[in-house]
């Protein structure tokens, strides 16, 4: 058996229904394991060590007594810090909210906590959810357990490296164009983007709302799976949750066909170590019965400028609360409401959140909407619809997770090089699918490789049952 | 070639304050986020399916409902007064 911090929910719910070690004592191995890594890991922004302490001991009380609350009674987790959490700071890692205390719980923290789990403390990302490395944080970066020269991703680097650290049993990210793919995979550990709606975004800080889900970072696909189930429905809280639907090819069909994009499989755009990590899986599927066949979707360099003009441009317009009146710091050097609103925003915002809100407001501007803003929706369109027919003909797709293992902290790219990282992720995305990133090996460098997977609406069991697959070759 | 006025312009749209340096760098890296947009085709203004980018699910009806976090909410704000939050003054007096 494994050492105790790095064993999966299944795993910790046997031993602690059978007494092997108490909600406590798990609690108390993980505090000590923040305190010992963290300090070079980066992970989390806060640790709630008394919360954590008590839930705990709630948790062995409800256990003892029979009362358990089931899968996740008395489990350690953490939380990325856009999600609001009743009484702990939730400061995005932005300068902007860095004394923000919310008066209410996100939908998953409530049930989380209704499901017995134990909150340990508030994760690092990327500034307000903007960036993939995990470096544009205004309280430090986070860096890959793997290799401490390596970024762990993101921008829900912290939740990926918290889980790959063993700084927790599972974490809670978001995703909105791979957040929580790109930095599993860059961490070796599983990320899971449901269907868009599937669950619920109350408390979740927007990001751009079209696209934004709560994404699950764990140690294997069961575990995603355990806690996709407790998760999932709607809560009336968020317009777009939408109830179960399974859609795409019938789940009765007997041989699973799986399609790749040839352009993201076998093209100059994603790296060597990656593309063979590609054909390996494809190898393991078709061990297993799968039929492989290419689609056609329209260019990867197509969706992503898709993403990225829809994502900067409805970025910007949620970005407009933050203006210093109604929460979050205010500059003391202002003559006027404007000058309120423009220095505040100036003062307290950070660089990379700075050029994507002028961005959107760029791509939205008269000059600019008919070219580039009707453009990025009707190219949404077009891959969707493309999408679409894919799922009559497939159960899903394999991909990269990221074109690239992890890359250096503090690599010189430009803004625009970066947003490549999200090249693989995009078009789950921008459809609205399910995706889940597996980890598939070790680099050369001894960094994690990973791939995607991707499938109809709602069709996350089928999803994860080939992950399964998948991870269970990786580890043999 | 994003003038230094557009800069202006778009940093007040943006209530962002920017110094004359950062707008010179944010002006070079929205030039080439433009060439990276620069790859999607032109769309057909009058076949445009965009009504359609918020159909995922249909949407739940607005209510009003009495919101019951009035003083926490306040608690947050960088001002407050009297169960208000405060802003400066925006009405010169004559």
């Amino acid at each position: 058996m494994r050492p105790m911090i790095e064993r999966t929910v299944r795993e910790h719910r046997r031993a602690l229904d059978a007494g092997e070690y108490s909600s406590l004592e798990l609690t108390r191995a993980f505090l000590t394991r923040i305190e010992e890594v963290d300090p070079m890991v980066g992970a989390f922004l806060t640790v709630d060590t008394e919360g954590a302490l008590r839930a705990a001991r709630e948790s062995d009380a409800r256990i003892a007594s029979g009362a358990s609350r089931g899968i996740l009674e008395g489990i350690p987790y953490a939380i990325k810090d856009n999600f609001c959490t009743k009484g702990i700071r939730t400061s995005c890692a932005s300068r902007m909210l860095e004394n923000f205390v919310p008066p209410y719980d996100a939908t998953v923290v409530e049930k989380l906590r209704d499901a017995g789990a134990v909150l340990l403390g508030k994760l690092n990302l990327d500034e307000f959810a903007m960036g993939s490395s995990g470096e544009h944080s205004a309280f430090g970066v986070t860096r890959n357990p793997y290799d401490s020269r390596y970024v762990a991703g993101g921008s829900s680097g912290g939740a990926a490296a918290a889980v790959a650290a063993n700084e927790a049993v599972f974490a809670i990210g978001s995703d909105t164009g791979g957040s929580v793919r790109q930095p599993a995979a860059f961490c070796g550990i599983v990320g899971l983007k449901p269907t868009y709606g599937r669950i619920s975004r109350y408390g979740m800080i927007a990001l751009a709302s079209s696209l934004d889900c709560v994404g699950l970072l764990t140690r294997s696909a069961e575990d995603a799976a355990l806690l996709l189930e407790l998760l999932e429905g709607e809560d009336g809280r968020d317009a777009t949750g939408r109830t179960f639907q399974e859609m795409g090819k019938p789940m009765s069909d007997s041989r699973l066909r799986v399609a790749v994009i040839p352009a993201l499989a076998k093209g100059d755009a994603v790296s060597l170590e990656i593309t063979a990590a590609v054909e390996r899986a494809i190898a393991v599927l078709q061990r297993h019965g799968a039929e492989i066949g290419e689609i056609e979707l329209p260019d990867p360099e197509q969706a992503l400028a898709t993403y990225c003009v829809l994502s900067a441009a409805e970025a910007a317009s949620n970005m407009a609360r933050f203006d210093g009146v109604r929460y979050g710091k205010r500059s003391e050097d202002f003559d006027g409401l404007i000058s309120v609103y423009a220095n505040t925003r100036g003062e307290f915002l950070g660089e990379e959140v700075k050029r994507r809100i002028l961005f959107g407001t760029y791509m939205l501007s008269k000059r600019n909407r008919a070219r580039y803003y009707d453009s990025a929706l009707e190219m949404r369109e077009t891959i969707r619809e493309r999408l679409k027919e894919t799922f009559a003909q497939y159960d899903m797709i394999l991909s990269p997770t990221a074109p690239t293992e992890a890359f250096l902290v503090g690599a010189e790219e430009s803004p625009a090089q970066r947003r490549r990282a999200d090249l693989c992720a995009v078009y789950a995305s921008l459809a609205g699918l399910p995706a889940i990133s597996v980890p598939f090996g070790t680099s050369r460098a001894g960094l994690p490789l990973a791939v995607q997977l991707t499938a109809a609406p709602f069709a996350e069991t089928k999803l994860l049952r080939v992950a399964r697959v998948l991870e269970k070759d990786a580890s043999d | 070639m994003i003038s230094e006025q557009e800069m202006i312009a778009l940093a007040y749209a943006c209530r962002l304050s920017l110094t004359p340096e950062e707008r010179a760098q944010y002006a070079r890296d929205l030039e080439a986020l433009e060439a990276l947009a620069g790859v999607l085709p032109q769309a057909e203004g009058s076949a445009l399916r965009k009504g359609r980018a918020c159909a995922l699910g249909e949407l739940r009806e607005d209510a009003v409902v009495p919101s019951p976090l009035r003083e926490e909410m306040l608690a947050n704000a960088p001002m407050q007064t009297d169960g208000y939050m405060v802003v400066p003054r925006t009405v010169e007096e004559a």
